[in-house]
């Protein structure tokens, strides 16, 4: 990639700075105004320091909602890689009519606003009288980041070549054996890439925790928001700034591990 | 070396299969059109075809990948239809060798003993075996991915091997090797597979590995065995012209067959009357294409003229081992002669020569419908 940003012309290069410009712009903000002593949030800072991280980890709601992020992105991770890994096969084997609308099914979460299946959560859940719990939490982020993976992972079946499948039953293998043995170790990178967004997903979405999050279920995102509309203190950029690492190592990780296995089957 | 065991409990083992009546047809295309065909134990016959013949399709009907319209593949006078690949006794070879990128050769070769849940030392203790047996025994922590084709053709073989079973099916086997690999790899196969004396079935469309290979040679065409016999019955008594084509180059000469007292004949261009191998199906006065391999075609140079099998040389071309000779007959015939290639030529373009064809009897073929 960086051979051909190097071999374009002019027109192209320019194009390409200003699109990463303003994909930076926005952090090379957030992460000075972090380290600033004001507790306005002025940018560029007068003085630095480490105050507004202090607050942060002196302040027990941040840690709590950190907790329950994780939990919730750990759940919502492995729930939707399992039901996205099952989906994909199911859906690769699938030879039958009416395939391209079941496909479409599936991925219909990534069309739908947010907001439109959030409204219709809250009143489902509502009715169930689980608004505010993990449950609720768990199923609407597991709802959203399904089709990430079914999209992921199926890409990596489509990669893959099924003679092995063949092979392993030739080889006296059931097909039960066939999955766990050869399919679902090949494929595995992708699996792993696919729940480490499911996390990342998760663990920055808003949109459902503002409808369905409670007093015992509010999660970085949620408490974010809340900060900036009761309490806008640049805690807030110490927040981002922490998440933005963290997830930039989850990313960074999904990426070594891609290219990992690419090597190696190439 | 230590096979004798494997080799001992092989031949107990090795199974005869039985092809009934086989057909298998996608929608309107019949692949397979009504097969039948008898392997003995140990025996090793080849199904060679053009692509799209059918042959393919049979080996995976065998392997049972290809479920037959209708038919019975019998292996040891068992029914397998009902029965899935994977209960079937038969080790396949892919094309491709199929070895899986994320395990060593050493698992690769592990795998079918471990789905058969075999104790570990034995496990450990046939893999070696069969590495041995395979020339691979020190490779065995590589990953496919580092080894040449002709190594990960072996892996594939020794994978299909080690839990010996009664069936080896080989599908196009060395088709992905270059040349001088796939010849040295013939000989490895029929090795193997003579040691082991393992009931086999390879799919090929290279008539030289089937010859070389085989016991029996079924040659295939538009889904229907059209002949089958060891590989010098197909190549000396092609039973159509185009198994002869098939087969090899060939020059027909066209004729008709005549009858004397001490057999037929097949009277040729200008005169000249060729005995013929008996057969049936070569009654007086049809025409029939005699069957001419340019190995046997001798030039004998000086002649000017007169009766016989004369002609004009049209072009010479050094292929290496032989001279192929191109000869233009005075009847308009053009026939391929190859000479081995003894250290010089005596023929130049524009020679007259005369063919000498000797006195043995020759085959010849019914007109292509």
């Amino acid at each position: 990639m960086l051979d051909s940003i190097r071999d374009s012309g002019v027109f192209s290069k320019a194009i390409a700075s200003l699109t990463i410009a303003f994909l930076l712009l926005p952090l090379m903000v957030v992460i000075p105004i972090s380290f600033g002593t004001s507790s306005l949030m002025t940018f560029p800072p007068h003085e630095y320091s480490l105050r507004w991280y202090r607050e942060l980890v002196d302040d027990s709601r941040w840690l709590s909602a950190a907790l329950t992020s994780l939990q919730l992105g750990i759940t919502v991770a492995f729930a939707s890689t399992v039901l996205a890994t099952m989906t994909a096969i199911g859906l690769f084997r699938y030879r039958g009519p009416g395939k391209a609308a079941l496909q479409a099914l599936v991925l219909s979460p990534l069309v739908v606003p947010v907001i439109v299946i959030g409204v219709a959560l809250f009143y489902l859940f509502s009715l169930l009288g689980m608004t505010g719990s993990m449950n609720a939490l768990v199923c609407a982020h597991t709802l959203l980041t399904f089709p990430y993976g079914v999209v992921v992972i199926n890409a990596a079946l489509e990669r893959f070549d099924t003679r092995l499948e063949q092979a392993a039953m030739s080889l006296g293998a059931n097909p039960f054996g066939t999955l766990w043995r050869v399919t679902l170790p090949i494929i595995r990178p992708s699996i792993v890439v696919a729940a480490v967004f499911a996390f990342l997903i998760s663990f920055d979405e808003v949109v459902m925790a503002l409808l369905l999050s409670g007093p015992t279920t509010l999660t970085i995102p949620k408490q974010m928001w809340d900060g900036i509309r009761f309490d806008l203190t640049p805690v807030i950029a110490a927040v981002s700034t922490v998440l933005l690492v963290f997830s930039s190592a989850l990313v960074a990780f999904a990426e070594a591990l891609r290219r990992r296995t690419q090597g190696n089957t190439r | 070396m230590t096979y004798q065991t494997t080799q001992a409990s092989s031949r107990r083992r090795s199974a005869t299969l039985k092809l009934v009546n086989l057909r298998k047809q996608f929608g309107d295309i019949v692949a397979i059109d009504d097969v039948s065909l008898d392997v003995v134990a140990g025996e090793f016959v080849t199904l060679l075809g053009a692509s799209g013949s059918g042959k393919s399709t049979t080996l995976m009907a065998v392997a049972g990948f290809v479920e037959a319209t209708s038919g019975q593949v019998l292996i040891n006078g068992e029914d397998q239809n009902l029965q899935p690949p994977y209960k079937r006794d038969i080790g396949l070879v892919f094309q491709h060798y199929a070895l899986f990128p994320h395990l060593s050769v050493e698992k690769n070769v592990a795998f079918p003993l471990e789905t058969r849940r075999l104790p570990k030392a034995q496990i450990g203790e046939r893999v070696k075996r069969v590495l041995a047996l395979v020339r691979l025994g020190n490779l065995g922590a590589r990953k496919p991915s580092e080894l040449s084709g002709g190594q990960q053709q072996r892996v594939a073989l020794a994978r299909a091997l080690v839990y010996e079973p009664s069936i080896l099916l080989l599908d196009e086997p060395l088709g992905a090797l270059d040349k001088s690999l796939r010849e040295e790899m013939q000989w490895e196969i029929r090795r193997i597979q003579q040691t082991l004396a393992i009931t086999t079935v390879a799919v090929t469309h290279d008539q030289h590995e089937a010859i070389t290979m085989s016991d029996r040679i079924a040659i295939m065409r538009n889904g229907r065995i059209e002949q089958i016999g060891t590989p010098a019955d197909i190549y000396e008594r092609p039973r159509t012209r185009y198994i002869a084509e098939f087969m090899g180059s060939s020059n027909f000469l066209r004729g008709k067959v005549e009858t004397t007292p001490d057999g037929r004949r097949l009277r040729v261009a200008l005169h000249t009357a060729v005995p013929l191998v008996p057969r049936a199906g070569a009654i007086a006065d049809d025409s029939m294409d005699l069957v001419i391999r340019p190995e046997r075609v001798r030039c004998v140079p000086g002649t000017q003229d007169g009766d016989g099998l004369v002609g004009a040389i049209s072009g010479v071309t050094y292929v290496g081992e032989a001279w192929q000779i191109a000869v233009k007959l005075d009847s308009g015939e053009v026939l391929t002669a190859s000479h081995a290639n003894h250290g010089e030529v005596a023929f130049a373009p524009g020679d007259r020569v005369a063919i000498d064809l000797g006195t043995h009897p020759w085959w010849a073929v019914p007109l292509e419908s």
